[in-house]
């Protein structure tokens, strides 16, 4: 292959870091899209012998939002070998262990079942929050665009915005919220 | 950028009646699961239940002022280019035998089946879907005109394939077939892809360039 | 025939009992253990192996198929355009480039592709169908060497 060539080919496999912000984020559709950037679904030159898969960062997995009762219902099993050794765990409970299982496991059940996987979830680094070591936050060149819109906090408002804000009515001075 | 050939042009009619009421969701899913000929005259009608109304129809252009300009500025760049020779190496969709391929000069294809042109006929392949090169690309709808585009080849190699070995067995029912095939293989080398300058220009009379007297 | 003993008589099924089984054990060449040096079990392995390449020849068509339409989806991911929408407004246009093509064009022709995206999606757009968002830039992160612009 010539220089010029192998540059090419270089550029063209390159991995290319891509950051993901799980905050109010549906967990498990976002792992479709996590799963199709790790794969390399998004790239012309997949072929899934072809090692094309990217690097996923997903940050503020603490931040995540599952559906309706889920966190109440939803419940992880797990098995650790021995007589007696099965627990039924809440999503609550588990995301109070450990913030980033959540969202790990998600991706890692959408993937199908093959020996790649263990392999390709090397490639997915969750942080419960925003703080990512320099190593990696160097790498990132790209984000991914989030799922479901992100509504801004009132308490985030700077308060002359909500003073400044037209309202329609208000409560009687001495009126008592319940 | 590409530029549309207005040779083989139907032109889109701008009939802004609405679709979405009468197809439902899923029914432009259903195409292409449908076998046709290639060259099917009915395009669109059988395949996504649109109303005769609203078919396609050959009526003028109603493109605006500005999308006319710019649509000349692009195919008198083109031209430009084709006239100094400067377009460089150029690529083709060719369509042979039912099949389709991409080619540039100097590339060898393999045909495979029962083909009539023998070793060292020159032929001119003439149903060209698309051809283009770096700074432009001509689409056909569905083919290129032949007095456009020219692809030439020749034919190298005529030969059969390897030996496949079809073996059918079902087990414990003394059922076993074993048959040898080969499949005649046509290797093609292509010469040479030109592009004519003048794209865009409609002729009175069209075909009338490979007609022999 | 001589035979010169009655061992040998018994034991002799016919002349070309080597070269009927050479043919067998010639496939049976790369297999594992017994299944390359000896004939009964190798000729179990050499049907069943005959057999996968014959159904293998069909699958891999649908493979490529099935390939083709992953690339090409994702060609059309990058300009923020889905796959049915695009096959769609080709047909419509009367563009008629099979899947292969379209797959060669996406890997390499990235302009091409390109173009014959806005294509499909202005006559998807125009005719009104469900499901067309508008055309973009592909993402900031990916390589493409200002071949997409």
């Amino acid at each position: 292959m010539t220089a010029y060539k192998r540059v090419q080919q270089w550029n063209t496999f390159a991995r290319v870091w891509h950051l993901y912000d799980a905050t109010w984020q549906n967990p498990f559709e976002s792992a479709q899209r996590i799963m199709k950037y790790l794969k390399g679904l998004h790239k012309p030159i997949y072929h899934p012998l072809n090692d094309c898969g990217d690097h996923v960062v997903v940050i503020n997995s603490g931040e995540i939002a599952l559906l309706g009762d889920e966190w109440r219902k939803r419940v992880y099993f797990h098995h650790t070998g021995y007589p007696g050794g099965a627990t039924w765990t809440l999503a609550w409970e588990l995301h109070d262990k450990d913030p980033t299982m959540i969202m790990k496991k998600a991706v890692y059940n959408v993937m199908d079942g093959n020996l790649q996987r263990r392999y390709t979830m090397q490639r997915l680094h969750i942080y419960p929050d925003d703080d990512v070591p320099e190593k990696i936050k160097q790498n990132i060149t790209n984000q991914i665009r989030q799922l479901r819109p992100v509504p801004k906090r009132l308490d985030r408002y700077a308060p002359e915005e909500v003073q400044r804000f037209p309202k329609v009515m208000d409560w009687p001075k001495n009126y008592i919220l319940r | 950028m590409s530029v549309l050939n207005k040779f083989t042009g139907l032109l889109v009619s701008l009939n802004k009646l609405a679709l979405s009421g009468c197809v439902n969701k899923h029914a432009y899913l259903r195409g292409y699961a449908v076998r046709r000929p290639l060259w099917s005259t009915t395009t669109t009608s059988h395949l996504h239940s649109v109303p005769e109304t609203q078919k396609m129809i050959l009526t003028s252009s109603e493109t605006t002022e500005e999308e006319q300009k710019q649509s000349n500025e692009i195919i008198s760049k083109v031209n430009k280019q084709l006239q100094q020779q400067s377009e460089g190496r150029l690529f083709a969709v060719v369509h042979i035998c039912g099949k389709q391929f991409k080619v540039t000069t100097e590339d060898l294809i393999i045909i495979e089946g029962h083909w009539a042109p023998q070793i060292g006929d020159e032929l001119k392949l003439e149903k060209v879907l698309l051809a283009g090169g770096t700074d432009f690309t001509l689409i056909g709808r569905p083919v290129l005109s032949s007095e456009l585009v020219l692809v030439h080849a020749t034919v190298i190699e005529k030969a059969l394939s390897h030996i496949k070995t079809v073996f059918k067995k079902k087990r414990r029912k003394q059922f076993q077939r074993i048959n040898f095939q080969r499949t005649p293989h046509t290797m093609l080398r292509i010469n040479s892809i030109q592009i004519k300058p003048e794209i865009n220009v409609k002729k009175d009379v069209e075909g009338l360039e490979s007609r022999i007297f | 025939m001589v035979f010169t003993s009655l061992a040998l008589f018994v034991r002799n099924r016919g002349p070309d009992e080597f070269w009927r089984k050479r043919k067998i054990l010639k496939l049976s060449a790369h297999f594992y253990g017994r299944r390359r040096n000896c004939y009964s079990i190798a000729i179990r392995a050499v049907h069943r192996a005959l057999v996968s390449a014959t159904k293998g020849r069909k699958l891999k068509k649908e493979d490529m198929v099935a390939l083709w339409e992953t690339r090409i989806t994702a060609g059309c991911e990058e300009h923020n355009m889905t796959y049915p929408l695009f096959r769609e407004g080709l047909v419509r246009c009367n563009i008629l480039l099979n899947r292969k093509t379209l797959a060669d064009l996406a890997v390499w022709e990235p302009r091409t592709f390109k173009s014959l995206v806005k294509v499909a999606h202005a006559r998807v757009s125009q005719d009104g169908l469900a499901g067309v968002t508008e055309l973009g830039d592909p993402p900031s992160g990916i390589i493409t060497r200002g071949m997409l612009k």
